[in-house]
């Protein structure tokens, strides 16, 4: 299987290569056009205006969006996520790739009045919760556990829909938003797997070998 | 509201010429192993971070540690926050490409707290960390730099406010008379930083073991720092993760 990365130019593309050299899984930076892949993977951090302009500027926005037509897995990581979706509070006037229909709240802020609140950013390990609903177990045994995964993000996909293939619910100062999804071709990540230790890794394999078939 | 982010145990690597070192009060230091080992045990183990400080960067100036953290981030699947001499936001950039995610400054910050804004304006302030390193001086907690070297003007409290204001995201304090004795942390210094910090804090020095650790724990300390105990494997983090979860503590395990 051909993996590429899309490269967004900043750090946690490393991060990604390293956690898919650690589960055997070669990968490789998409440079251009010419390439083609089995699967992508879009890592981001940044702010979701400008990381959609500069795809718009580049080769990028057409590929990705073939990628999509033609049904090959798109695996969206922190921004990366975000932007497969139809638009975000960070960036008011700009147009996702909307392959999934949602838009993309600022996390709410500090409430004094109430303990263990936290000031946004979301930043550390917080607790996903797998819905465990039937369809996971039509995903070939994609058997996920629920557990701390690594989050650092502003923005986030509240009120979390059941009705994705595999879904999943996490709370910041007590509201619940979706870190993670697979629906169809899709699979949308709010955390970092490559950051979030053993279960990050196990998780991004899961998913590969989802998409692998 | 339940606590949602769980307790943090990071363990700490002091770099000098490329070697995890450790000292008494941040003198005296000795070679205790090799940071690329040291970082790779301690993330199997189940820590939680890494922070990584190259403790006499900013007396010469220099910065080593992009190497150290492109090889560590290979093999270790944690967040990693880095300092030790960051003078500009270029210094701040190298380590963030080579894998750092986040940074820590001290002397840079007593000399220019304007960088705290640059590198937060930049970066986000999620990922700049304020390092205080802070000792008791005539009765008064006063920040020191160069790691505990030299004196400054600042006490602890008006420190911590500057910093917060300047947009520091985390703060990190370590108590420079406790540093590396595993005598016992020390809460006196603990209450100050408690009542005048609004974002996360860190806290390292003299943290003897588990029982200790639960303790800070108890009194809402949520986040340490652990070296020498560590280093001279008297604290192993996974078992030590284990007794603190099944005292109900929330605690990131590395299988769940």
């Amino acid at each position: 299987m051909k993996i590429g990365i899309i490269n967004s130019g900043f750090s946690n593309i490393a991060s990604v290569q390293n956690a898919l050299n650690e589960i055997n899984v070669n990968s490789e930076l998409i440079t251009s056009n010419n390439s083609s892949y089995d699967l992508i993977i879009m890592p981001g951090i940044g702010n979701f205006g400008y990381a959609m302009e500069s795809m718009r500027s580049s080769f990028l926005f057409d590929m990705i969006s073939n990628y999509h037509q033609n049904k090959k897995p798109i695996i969206g990581i922190c921004l990366g996520m975000q932007l497969l979706f139809e638009s975000s509070d960070e960036s008011p006037s700009a147009k996702g790739f909307g392959f999934l229909d949602g838009h993309f709240e600022k996390l709410d802020a500090k409430n004094e009045k109430k303990c263990n609140s936290r000031e946004p950013p979301n930043i550390g390990y917080n607790n996903v919760n797998f819905y465990n609903n039937a369809k996971i177990n039509s995903l070939d045994g994609l058997d996920i556990s629920n557990g701390y995964y690594y989050f650092l993000h502003s923005y986030a996909l509240n009120s979390p829909q059941k009705s994705y293939q595999v879904s999943s619910s996490s709370t910041f100062n007590g509201k619940e938003f979706t870190p993670f999804l697979i629906q169809d071709n899709i699979c949308a990540i709010q955390f970092h797997p490559e950051r979030s230790g053993l279960n990050g890794l196990n998780l991004l394999s899961l998913i590969i070998n989802h998409f692998r078939g | 509201m339940i606590q949602e982010i769980p307790n943090r145990i990071i363990a700490r690597l002091d770099i000098k010429n490329e070697y995890v070192v450790k000292g008494l009060m941040m003198e005296g230091v000795q070679r205790v192993g090799n940071p690329i080992e040291l970082a790779q045990k301690y993330y199997s183990q189940g820590a939680d971070e890494i922070l990584i400080l190259d403790t006499v960067a900013s007396l010469y100036q220099r910065i080593e540690l992009p190497e150290i953290i492109s090889e560590i981030v290979k093999k270790t699947f944690i967040p990693i926050c880095a300092g030790g001499g960051i003078s500009s936001t270029e210094d701040a950039e190298k380590l963030f490409f080579s894998g750092a995610d986040k940074i820590c400054l001290n002397t840079a910050a007593v000399n220019n707290p304007r960088l705290i804004t640059d590198l937060a304006n930049k970066f986000g302030s999620q990922s700049v960390v304020a390092q205080i390193d802070v000792k008791n001086y005539h009765d008064e907690y006063i920040i020191f730099i160069n790691s505990g070297r030299d004196i400054t003007k600042y006490k602890l409290k008006e420190w911590i406010k500057c910093v917060q204001d300047y947009g520091a995201g985390e703060i990190l304090v370590t108590s420079i008379d406790k540093d590396g004795m595993s005598r016992g942390a020390d809460y006196e210094l603990l209450e100050i930083v408690k009542e005048c910090c609004n974002v996360p804090f860190i806290y390292g020095g003299g943290i003897q073991g588990d029982d200790e650790i639960e303790k800070l724990f108890k009194k809402d300390i949520t986040n340490l720092t652990l070296a020498s105990s560590l280093h001279h494997n008297e604290v192993d983090i996974s078992k030590t993760k284990e007794i603190l979860s099944s005292k109900g503590f929330l605690i990131r395990s590395n299988n769940q």
